[in-house]
């Protein structure tokens, strides 16, 4: 019983790693379009990166839910990982949102020195 | 087939090193794998076939196929999620023979 738990343990994490790190992937790649001017690209890209970071989030819910019927019996190293991964996705997705707003704001009011 | 798994800092990709060196086992196929974070690749010696990034490194894959001359692949994130070892060793194949069929 307890190994079965430990392999969904496994599952949840690696479901979570896996899909909000994808999804943080996405959002440099939406910021280097966005640096290129392509801003269509760039929003684009980044609704990919939150479909996808929706999994993780969804798989992450799930853990929460485990935890609090007390089906989780100890913590591992990778749900810990699985949960530093989720935290700097979402900051990241979040964060690169508002840089490419800004990128966007700044092209019609380039730097002094960008003249 | 020789493979350098690689992510962040080489962990979610030794659970796969495990199953993907159980799945050679089963299939009777010979296997040199190793999991390292991405920030290694520059100091592994090149005794790899072909590099898997793990989907949470994708952005670096310009960067690392700098780095080596062996095809790069990403992996992608369900089959990653789940240890789909089957497509992920498939993936790894079409990749060696992809680049091989580039050169000749």
């Amino acid at each position: 019983m307890e190994d079965e738990d430990n392999s969904e343990l496994e599952t949840i994490s690696m479901t979570i790693i896996a899909n909000s790190g994808a999804a943080r992937s996405m959002a440099y790649e939406a910021l280097a379009l966005a640096k290129a001017n392509d801003f269509a690209g760039a929003k684009s890209k980044l609704k990919e990166a939150d479909a996808q970071m929706n999994i993780a989030h969804k798989a992450h819910t799930r853990l929460l839910q485990m935890d609090a019927q007390g089906l989780i019996c100890k913590v591992t190293s990778l749900s810990a990982h699985a949960q530093d991964h989720i935290m700097t996705g979402m900051v990241v997705l979040e964060m690169a949102a508002e840089l490419i707003e800004l990128y966007e704001r700044k092209q019609d009011k380039p730097c002094k020195e960008e003249k | 087939m020789k493979i350098l798994l690689v992510c962040a800092g080489g962990m979610s990709t030794s659970i796969l090193v495990n199953k993907l060196k159980k799945w050679a086992v089963d299939h009777k196929q010979e296997l040199e794998i190793k999991a390292i974070g991405f920030t290694e690749v520059d100091e592994e010696k090149p005794w790899f076939d072909v590099v898997l990034l793990g989907p949470q490194v994708s952005y670096k894959k310009k960067i690392i196929e700098d780095q080596t001359s062996v095809p790069v692949g990403v992996i992608a994130p369900y089959d990653y999620a789940i240890g789909n070892t089957d497509k992920i060793w498939k993936q790894a194949e079409d990749l060696i023979a992809e680049k091989a069929g580039l050169k000749a």
